[in-house]
């Protein structure tokens, strides 16, 4: 990873002087520059004042070589003082007027006293005796006007002197040539294609090397350079001020400015923002969240680099999904180099910290005047002979991705007992807690002399507590890089350049206590006191209750001797680890109390009580699969079920906490802990208070939602109790009980009764009269023991009879998600309220009633229909909750009663509403009458265990409360208020409705957050409020011809389907393409148009043939000439069947200016096929050479007797052409609408379709492509041409650069499948630009394409986002395109990023429109499937000779402007809500393997994210039942083998997705095209490659261990068990979830460690397994040796037990 | 009242443009702007058919007009 390949070069060869000069004369009338009064100066302006500076300067004997000081305000001036200095010939030295007087003296006594460009109020800062011209007068007078590049600018020169502050105090003179800084500027100007309308803020004191990309950026790009006001660097509000007036699109600053700035009001006027770089300083993912969240859409850059090596070196897109801490920095940018080295000078591997060195362009020349520095940092390349490398100072690993890592400064790493540590990692943990605005973590030297950690943190609000941040800080940071003191900060103190000053941050020691002592209230506390009085000498009286252990001045390494003497103190075992928690003296005084059991036995009948056994009770099954839910994901908060109890406001806190532990006392699943007996679960009522009670007073409903949010996520331990506990919010009017109680034991029933009980609890409180509840005659642990019994074995079997019939071949539901889905699922969640309006709501409750179905049934139909529109499929498992309370005794108990029962929902698109309704209400009635059930069980039972990314069976969930189940917070208006402190999802989405007493309906809309983001979640809602209006007002219509749109939705759905306008694009196709070319070649004549070369085999060594516009023209008009003769004109058909030179361009050139239309024809195609495709087109006239020529009228002649023969024009032979005279061609214009080509499709049924394409759309594509890939910007640009003539994309490869004025380099045929040769003729010939397919591409990197800046392209076929993140790292840039012959090349394209995840084909080029529309060409919501269809004016006449065909597939456009055509493109593709298209495959594409739908795409893409994988595709080979999956792949050499691949399959994809077979390849057949030949795969022996999984015998103790495990779990008596395989699923030989849990008990006791039960499930073989077992061993004797730094013998003691 | 989009029952009409460009759509659907009815009603296949007779010339009514005029000019 190390990188040692140079990158190259920036693209063209030149100079910000020269091309800032270049733009000014392209567009002198355009704005360069906006002052802070608003004012404009055009660039002819900013140009002539700019050379009049050029020529004082020059008349005062300035010239190559010397230095000008520049000390201007930022003004206007500026820019042109600087650009003036540079066409002087001189390089610049930035003097900052603000600076002192001392250190301007310092700067131009390093730089030998230049002369000073000033003005009058700056003159006076410079000291005395300094030579200045005075802009505003000497210097603004000068006469004559001046010509830049007058004097030749150098690369090498020097363009400007930056002083950087040295260590020893006096500044150091960086001098950087104009190639360093060009490299730079370019780089952000074509990466982030900035241009005319971009406009780039300048706030950086011109002193900062920042300062010149803000700069020279804009105005090298065309756009305008906005100058931020005076002062505006200090002041937050201005600056976004500025920003916001000026409409800036570009911004770039320091992180500790965008912090500050974040905090600003009036982002929302920053609308016109899109790019935001961020320098300086590490950044954290929480700000850039925070600046996402206030410019929506913007791309947010982190880039890194020093003054040495041209301002940046490295960048880094932040991306939302991936990234969190400290933001990356990237990767290296074009023209530079990083490598990462050793103390020794020797490259670090992957993931290994080591010093950043940087070469390449931007490389500085060195220090001015100090040659011994300058060795000293700029040290001999490792490899490169005779290069340099400039040592940063700056440590930084390589991630396994190729992004660099920022550690920190290598001065700044601190080592703290014995430990290294990298602040960095400490501070992006740190900040990542949501009250923590900004952290600084140094070591800070103790009283011993050792040094400790301490944190200086800046929070947001009330300062979090030490034993907070420490407790925080443990889940994601080693014991030893936890600070062990924090100082809350309230300012930072400040560099001159933002930064922060670390030097000058407060003493710990002497940083006051954030809060007031508490005395010691019990023995206990004044036991622990005393024993930190004699561990750290602090006087006893100066130790509070709430004191911090580590705050006082203790070390970690301490806590082992507190630990001893804690537990000789208060005569109970502590442990070490629980004192690094519990750093409070309250927190280790309260571990005394630790509790013992206490315990029952009994055996009862009905549902009566039963006895208490000491070793508890079983589980009720419900029960049990939330205990196995809460194994799986420990800790998590998804099972948080919040009741929300108002009271009565003027109840005291007293009153409530009595009510509560009555409460407590009332019902005892409130006191009842869960733990493991052996392998089984029991629950243990021993658990007793003081409950978990606490008040929060809170004045605003933002900050209530903050305290219930932070309540809601606390998660719960279910081994030790409570598993409940309380917030008391009291508001000015209001109380409010938040009761959090975990799932195990409480249901939507029991929080009614929970509700009413506490209510009347308090007010028997309040008032000392007793309240009368209902008696409890039993609890929820009799009702449990009562259920186990109930549901004896057989009772089960015939249930699960039932329900294997009713669910067989259940498909999972997939509705359009935001995000891919995780591979394990992630609970977070969040609601959406909505309401559905009465009338609606009464209409439906109307039309059920009169099907006889219930109001419920009505609405499930209803969802049922959204979901089956919004996935396309209508086979459909919903969730129901129902309350399995049938026994009286239950009604008052409070416990986990609900159950869930699998609805399927399987009415088709095409029934109406009525009998969707009339289904829905008999399944619905049906499964009711088996609910006793428990869900767990059916999982169990029916599988779908397998994937973890899912909840089992179901993925999406339905309810109704009806009236009669109200508690006291129930209006919208208060569920809104607590709505934001929902945390949780249960399935991916469950939607609840509630009636209302006004007839209406409250839903809730509950999600899945890594899946769905809000927005989407409301328009769904809003997309079934409107389909539910459709169905009420035609309950006859089909459910997919029911309204889904709601009109706001479809009308932005509609406008993002237009093309944007593109800058540079636009011109109106008045003529064609040929008279374009002409036009160009006539501005410069002599340059080269064509290059033909060839690289590889006898003929290679690097011939070349090249071609000046002014030739490829004329031989082009002498061409036309000859086929004006023999017939050919407008609208006549010319075939063409020639080799690969020049010539072809010219040929095609001649046809057009004769007024013809061309036929390609692929000179490898079968006779047969050429003879057909001359004949259906109608060509007149062939175009060949001699050989060519007979071969094909041989071929005509046999296929069709009865033709007239063709006319001939041999190119090598025709003595007509030979004598031509040598001509420019004649200016004739032809019509636009005039026929371009003809280009056959293999159509996928029947015979090829010859496509008509006319000039004007071509010529507006060419266009529309030339200004997205920025072609011409550079005028030195070429396209590497590989494309067949016979494929429309060689259109813009041969003639689009010739339209830009560019180059064409024409590869011959010996190279098309050379990928070495391409290699050498992109190097030979500076290519810019190349497309080819993804397969292509992947053989390109193969070859050694390394790092490259070329504009990249690909399309064709579906591109893996492995392959487009590594070619956006690779490529300057990256682009996906998408399109069809029919639509004129292209339609859409896409801008690759290094993140992506997904490939999509993006958004329609300018003059095209792209949608998704349903076969009623209606357009579909986000997300959703279904047919793209192109339209615009960029699309083919039609099929020729076909009207049936042209006129079936390229409809009506009702959509576009009026008469114009649709085209069918017969792809499916959805929307994502940015408007970006992404394609899903070919309609009809997928397949159905063992019942379930399989997109083999993606089993393809699974396979190739195996880094052992080079290439892969994934067909169905066999039918019907036989239908299996086979997966072809490549590997990349670093060995693989099948089983490990299909174990990767495993562990990403569901079981029958998994390919059925893997057969290796060396290399994928590809056809012409270069796309994989998936007909030439070779087809295995299914039958016999699917025979049994071999018996692989265990091996070693553990894996021999874990199979006697397994078979004792599967079979019970080990002896009796058939023999387990170390490879064999777990799950397919008879596991399930709770087999899993034993086996995890089970391996506890055998090895003493602790797995995960996920770990199973994640490593479902014996010998992956032994793995993770053996990998838990490791980090367990790891920690050990951390804590206790034990002896070598101590380590080895442990054997593994076999 | 039901529709269907693609299948043997559906009924289609023959449309054209003002460029004389021939399509189909739905009979009982609302026509987009600028296209109006050929004359021909039918099953998908029908009203293909029917397009096939027609249409035998694909280029743009206003590229014959103009085509047309160069000829006799």
């Amino acid at each position: 990873m190390n990188d040692q390949t140079p990158s190259g070069t920036a693209p063209g060869r030149l100079l910000l002087p020269a091309l800032i000069a270049a733009q000014a004369a392209r567009t002198p009338e355009a704005p360069a520059l906006r002052a802070a009064d608003g004012s404009v100066r055009s660039y002819a302006e900013l140009a002539e004042q700019a050379g009049r500076v050029a020529a004082s300067l020059r008349a005062r004997g300035v010239g190559p070589g010397d230095i000008v000081g520049v000390c201007l305000r930022r003004g206007p001036g500026l820019p042109a003082a600087l650009l003036g200095v540079w066409w002087a010939g001189a390089a610049y030295l930035p003097l900052d007027p603000a600076h002192p007087a001392d250190r301007l003296a310092l700067q131009l006594e390093d730089c030998d006293q230049p002369l000073v460009l000033a003005e009058a109020a700056t003159e006076a800062a410079l000291p005395d005796f300094t030579a200045t011209l005075r802009l505003d007068a000497d210097a603004g007078t000068a006469a004559g006007p001046f010509v830049p590049g007058e004097v030749p600018f150098d690369p090498e020169a020097p363009a400007y002197v930056l002083h950087t502050s040295g260590s020893t105090g006096r500044p150091k003179g960086v001098l950087v040539p104009h190639r360093g800084i060009a490299n730079r500027v370019r780089w952000l100007v074509h990466k982030h294609r900035l241009g005319a309308a971009d406009r780039m803020l300048l706030k950086t004191t011109v002193g900062f090397d920042a300062a010149g990309l803000e700069l020279f950026a804009p105005l090298v790009a065309g756009g305008t350079l906005v100058l931020a006001p005076e002062g505006a660097e200090r002041d937050p509000a201005a600056l976004l001020r500025a920003a916001a007036d000026a409409e800036v699109t570009v911004l770039q600053a320091v992180p500790s400015v965008y912090r500050r700035l974040v905090e600003e009001p009036g982002w929302n006027r920053l609308h016109a923002l899109r790019l935001l770089f961020s320098a300086g300083e590490p950044l954290h993912a929480e700000l850039c969240r925070r600046l996402a969240a206030a410019v929506p859409g913007v791309e947010i850059w982190n880039t890194y680099g020093p003054t040495e090596a041209s301002v940046d070196v490295t960048e880094h897109r932040f991306d939302a999904e991936v990234d969190s801490g400290a933001v990356p920095i990237g990767r290296p940018l074009g023209g530079t180099q990083v490598l990462l080295l050793d103390q020794a000078g020797r490259p670090v591997p992957v993931g290994v910290p080591g010093e950043l060195h940087v070469g390449g362009a931007g490389l500085a020349l060195g220090y001015l005047g100090r040659p011994g520095l300058t060795a000293e940092r700029f040290v001999p390349h490792p490899v490169t002979p005779g290069a340099r490398l400039y040592r940063t100072g700056d440590r930084a690993r390589w991630r396994a991705d190729g992004a660099l890592e920022y550690l920190g400064r290598l001065d700044q790493q601190v080592k703290v007992n014995g430990v290294r540590i990298e602040p960095g990692e400490v501070e992006a943990a740190l900040v990542a807690h949501p009250w923590v605005r900004e952290a600084v973590v140094g070591a800070v030297p103790t009283a011993d002399g050792g040094y400790r950690l301490a944190a200086w943190v800046q929070s947001r609000g009330e300062a979090p507590r030490p034993d907070e941040l420490r407790a925080f800080l443990r889940r994601a940071l080693p014991e030893p890089l936890l600070p062990t003191v924090y100082v809350p900060v309230s300012a930072w103190p400040l560099t001159a350049s933002g930064k922060i000053d670390r030097g000058a941050l407060p003493n710990p020691s002497t940083a006051a206590p954030a809060e007031a002592l508490v005395p010691v209230r019990t023995a206990a506390e004044r036991l622990v006191a005393e024993q930190w009085s004699e561990l750290l000498g602090t006087p006893v009286d100066e130790i509070g209750a709430n004191s911090d252990f580590f705050q006082l001045g203790g070390s970690s390494l301490q806590l082992t001797r507190l630990a001893v003497r804690l537990t000789e103190a208060l005569g109970t075992v502590v442990p070490v680890r629980r004192l690094l928690l519990a750093s409070t003296v309250a927190a280790q005084a309260a571990l005394r109390e630790s509790a013992a059991e206490a315990g029952a036995d009994a055996a009862p009948t009905a549902l009566l009580p039963v006895h208490r056994r000491a070793e508890g009770l079983p589980l009720a099954p419900g029960q049990q699969g939330l205990w196995l839910a809460d194994r799986l994901r420990p800790g998590s908060a998804e099972w948080t079920a919040p009741v929300f109890v108002r009271l009565p406001a003027d109840l005291d806190d007293d009153a409530v906490y009595a009510a509560l532990e009555e409460l407590a006392d009332r019902h005892e699943i409130l006191r009842t802990r869960y733990l493991l007996r052996g392998a089984e679960p029991v629950q243990l009522a021993d658990v007793t208070g003081p409950w978990q009670i606490a008040t929060a007073t809170v004045t605003d409903p933002e900050q209530r939602s903050r305290v219930i949010a932070a309540e809601l996520a606390r998660p719960f331990d279910l081994e030790h109790g409570p598993v409940w506990r309380a917030l008391l919010v009291r508001e000015a009017r209001a109380l409010t009980v938040v009761l959090s109680v975990h799932h195990i034991a409480c249901d939507g029933w029991s929080s009614v009764v929970l509700e009413r009980d506490l209510r009347a609890l308090a007010e028997a409180a309040a008032t000392g009269v007793p309240a009368v509840l209902p008696e409890l005659p039993v609890q929820y642990a009799d009702h449990a023991v009562h259920l186990r019994r109930r549901l004896s074995e057989p009772a089960i079997e015939a249930e699960l009879a039932y329900w294997r019939r009713a669910l067989d071949g259940l498909p999972t539901v997939d509705l359009p998600t935001d995000r891919p889905r995780p591979d394990l699922r992630d609970a977070a969640g969040a609601a959406h309220l909505f309401t559905v309006p009465a009338p609606v709501a009464e209409a439906l409750a109307t039309l059920g009633r009169s099907w006889g179905a219930t109001l419920p049934e009505t609405l499930l139909a209803a969802f049922a229909a959204l979901v089956g529109r919004l996935t396309g499929h209508w086979d459909l498992p919903i969730g129901i909750p129902v309350a399995g309370r049938d026994q009286d005794e239950v009604a008052d108990v409070v416990g986990f009663f609900l159950n869930t029962l699998v609805l399927r929902c399987d009415a088709p698109a095409e029934s109406t509403f009525r009998d969707a309704v009339a289904l829905v209400r008999d399944r619905s009635r049906e499964a009711r009458t088996h609910a006793d059930l428990p869900f767990h069980r059916l999982v169990e039972e029916l599988g779908g265990g397998r994937d973890l990314g899912r909840t089992p069976l179901y993925q999406v969930m339905f309810d109704v409360h009806e009236e009669g189940r109200t508690g006291t917070v129930t209006g919208a208006e208060d569920l809104e208020a607590f709505r934001s402190g929902w945390r949780v999802a249960r399935t991916d989405l469950t939607v609840v409705l509630q009636r209302q007493e006004d007839g209406s309906l409250l839903g809730m809309a509950e999600y899945a957050t890594a899946l769905f983001d809000a927005a989407t979640v409301e328009r769904l809602a809003d997309c079934w409020l409107r389909l539910l209006e459709s169905l009420a007002t035609r309950p006859f219509a089909r459910l997919d011809e029911a309204e889904l749109l709601p009109e706001r939705l479809r009308t932005r759905i509609l406008a993002q389907g237009l093309g944007l306008p593109e800058p540079g694009a636009g011109l109106r196709a008045v003529t064609g393409v040929e008279a374009v070319v002409a036009e160009t070649a006539a501005v410069a004549p002599e340059d080269t148009a064509v290059v033909c070369a060839v690289e590889s085999g006898a003929a290679g060594n690097g011939a070349v043939e090249s071609w000046s516009y002014r030739r490829l023209l004329r031989r082009a008009a002498a061409v036309a000439a000859r086929l004006r003769g023999l017939g050919a004109g407008p609208e006549t058909r010319v075939a063409l069947l020639l080799p690969r030179t020049p010539d072809l361009i010219a040929t095609v050139l001649g046809c057009w200016q004769a007024g013809a239309a061309y036929v390609p024809l692929d000179p490898a195609a079968p006779d047969e096929r050429l003879a057909y495709v001359v004949a259906d087109a109608g060509a007149t006239v062939l175009v060949s050479d001699g050989a060519g020529a007979d071969r094909l009228a041989r071929a005509v002649a046999a296929a069709m007797p009865d033709r007239a023969p063709l006319a001939v024009l041999a190119l090598d032979t025709d003595a007509e052409l030979a004598a031509a005279p040598e001509a420019d061609p004649a200016a004739e214009r032809h019509d636009p609408a005039r026929l371009a080509y003809v280009m056959y499709t293999s159509g996928s049924t029947g015979r090829p379709k010859g496509v008509e394409v006319e000039h004007r759309t071509l010529l507006r594509m060419l266009r529309a492509a030339q200004a997205h890939l920025d072609f011409g910007v550079g005028p030195d640009d070429a396209w590497l041409a590989l494309a067949q003539p016979t494929f429309d994309i060689s259109c813009t490869e041969l003639f689009m650069p010739l339209v830009a004025g560019g180059r064409v380099v024409l590869a011959g045929e010996q190279d098309q499948n050379d990928h070495r040769a391409q290699l050498r003729l992109i190097d030979r010939h500076e290519v810019t630009h190349l497309q080819v397919a993804p397969a292509h591409w992947q053989m390109l990197i193969d070859a050694g394409l390394g790092r490259r800046v070329l504009v990249g392209q690909t399309g064709g076929e579906p591109c893996p986002p492995s392959l487009a993140r590594e070619l956006s790292r690779r490529l300057q840039r990256f682009v996906n395109e998408y399109g069809l012959t029919e639509t004129t090349i292209a339609a859409t394209r896409w801008e690759a990023s290094d993140a992506a995840v997904t490939v999509p084909v993006g958004s329609p080029y300018p003059h095209v429109t792209a949608r998704v529309l349903d076969a009623w060409l209606r357009p579909v919501p986000y997300g959703v499937v279904g047919e793209l269809c192109v339209g615009g004016v960029g699309l083919a006449r039609g099929y020729h000779g076909r009207a049936d065909l042209t006129a079936a597939a390229f409809v009506p456009d009702p959509y576009g402007a009026p008469g114009t055509r649709l085209y069918r493109t017969g792809d499916l593709a959805r929307q994502r809500p940015d408007g970006a298209l992404e394609f899903v495959g070919r309609q009809g594409g997928h397949v159905k393997i063992r019942g379930r739908r399989v997109d083999p795409g993606e089993v393809q893409g699974v396979l190739v994210e195996h880094p052992a994988v080079a290439q892969a595709v994934v067909v169905v080979q066999g039918t019907g039942p036989e239908a299996a999956l086979v997966g072809y792949w490549v590997g990349d050499g670093h060995g693989t083998t099948e089983a490990q691949l299909l174990d990767h399959c495993a562990a990403k994809l569901a079981d029958y997705m998994v390919p059925a077979l893997l057969v290796h390849l060396d290399e994928l057949p590809l056809n012409r095209h270069n796309k994989v030949d998936t007909a030439a795969l070779p087809v295995p022996d299914l039958t016999a490659a699917l025979g049994d999984e071999p018996y692989t015998e265990p091996e070693g103790p553990v894996e021999e261990a874990l199979a006697e495990i397994w078979a004792e779990v599967l079979h019970g008596e080990p002896a009796q068990a058939p023999r387990i395989g170390a490879r064999q699923g777990f799950f397919r030989i008879g596991g399930n979830s709770v087999r899993a849990a034993r086996v995890v008990a089970r391996i506890q006791e055998e090895f003493d460690v602790e797995l995960p039960l996920r770990a199973v499930f994640e490593h479902p073989t014996v010998a992956r397994l032994a793995e993770a077992v053996e990998e838990a061993l490791r980090a367990e004797l790891e920690a050990l040796h951390l804590v206790t730094a034990p002896t070598a013998d101590a380590v080895v003691s442990r054997e593994y037990s076999s | 009242m039901s529709e269907q989009p693609n299948d043997d029952r559906t009924v289609y009409r023959v449309v054209l443009n003002d460029e004389e460009q021939y399509s189909i759509w739905w009979a009982a659907r609302e026509l987009p702007a600028g296209w109006r009815e050929e004359g021909t009603t039918g099953t998908r296949e029908e009203c293909l058919a029917r397009i096939s007779e027609i249409w035998t010339d694909l280029r743009p009514l206003s590229l014959r007009r103009r085509m047309a005029e160069a000829v006799t000019a």
